[in-house]
């Protein structure tokens, strides 16, 4: 059984699609959530509160996701933090560069609630299994 | 020299400046078209950028509307199924036979009321649209203000004046790292799980 009670963390520049990921996670069953609108804000929120699970954007203005990933595996204490990246990036040496940072998993723009479920439960399910 | 060959070079040189004068009266007018161009495009391109920003605003504000809505509908399906449960709860003390045609009822409802719940969860998925176009209008807009600055560059180059060029000396106002999908060509959602899969991520 997954917990449902993780803390979750949303970062994308734009509210709607902040708010859209939001709402998916509290259909799911997950209402533990924060958000950050790049990934220099979301960097100090990680450092300063423990988050159990990361749902990031790539293009952000200041930090773009793919740089909060390196940041999140460059760190000890956060490097074990599963993240889950969705984006409109959806090109293969996007997915490769992603994947070679150490993202958990990747979504394309737009996606349904299944698909976030599904990729959810997959990370989670291989971290218990690790 | 005699008097024919001077008149032989005079003419030659009288062609010459004709010519010259034929050019730079050419040159000028190219510069005056030039300037008009500067002038309508410094006017124009700044006017798309403020429309299209407006567009990005009224997307949002849209899109935040249609969500606010959609979000006090699911809360209501939410409410609807917590009242079925409770219908349920005393149509099971009625007698056996409006018993079972009234937990059919509920059960009708409840299915009638989840998929209504899930259309509803599909619409707020796709407001995505305006994360997308955001994205897009965003790099339209950039691309604008960097046209608008290389005209602004090229009035200072030439010195044209007037009052839509009064601001040629300020900085043009454009994200220079701009942001949004830059792939032509995108992958679908199963390219990107066969990728993940061989990658052993």
């Amino acid at each position: 059984m997954l917990d449902q009670n993780m803390k979750i963390l949303v970062v994308d520049d734009f509210s709607t699609m902040r708010r859209i990921i939001k709402n998916i996670l509290r259909e799911i069953g997950y209402s533990n959530v924060d958000e950050a609108d790049d990934g220099t804000t979301a960097l100090e929120k990680l450092k300063g509160s423990k988050f159990d699970f990361v749902v990031t954007d790539w293009n952000m203005p200041n930090m773009p996701g793919i740089e909060l990933l390196k940041a999140i595996r460059q760190d000890p204490s956060l490097k074990e933090t599963p993240v889950l990246m969705v984006t409109a990036e959806a090109a293969k040496e996007n997915v490769v560069t992603a994947v070679q940072a150490g993202v958990n998993n990747y979504i394309v723009k737009p996606f349904t609630a299944a698909a976030l479920k599904e990729r959810i439960d997959l990370i989670l399910g291989k971290a218990a299994v690790n | 020299m005699s008097e024919g060959n001077w008149n032989d070079v005079l003419n030659k040189i009288r062609g010459e400046l004709a010519s010259l004068a034929k050019f730079v009266d050419n040159t000028r007018k190219g510069i005056d078209n030039l300037e008009l161009t500067v002038k309508v495009g410094s006017e124009k391109f700044p006017e798309a950028s403020n429309q299209l920003n407006a567009v990005t605003g009224d997307l949002e504000k849209a899109a935040d509307n249609i969500m606010t809505i959609l979000e006090g509908l699911m809360a209501e399906q939410d409410r609807t199924n917590a009242l079925l449960n409770s219908l349920s709860g005393w149509v099971a003390t009625l007698d056996s036979n409006n018993a079972d045609k009234g937990q059919g009822f509920i059960k009708e409802l409840g299915v009638i009321n989840e998929k209504a719940k899930k259309e509803m969860m599909d619409i707020f998925t796709n407001m995505s649209f305006h994360d997308l176009s955001g994205q897009k209008l965003k790099k339209v807009i950039g691309s604008l203000a960097v046209v608008e600055s290389k005209l602004l560059e090229l009035a200072l180059t030439f010195g044209f004046k007037g009052d839509s060029l009064g601001e040629a000396n300020a900085e043009p106002h454009f994200e220079t790292s701009l942001q949004g999908p830059s792939n032509p060509m995108p992958i679908d959602q199963s390219v990107v799980d066969k990728i993940m899969k061989e990658l052993g991520a």
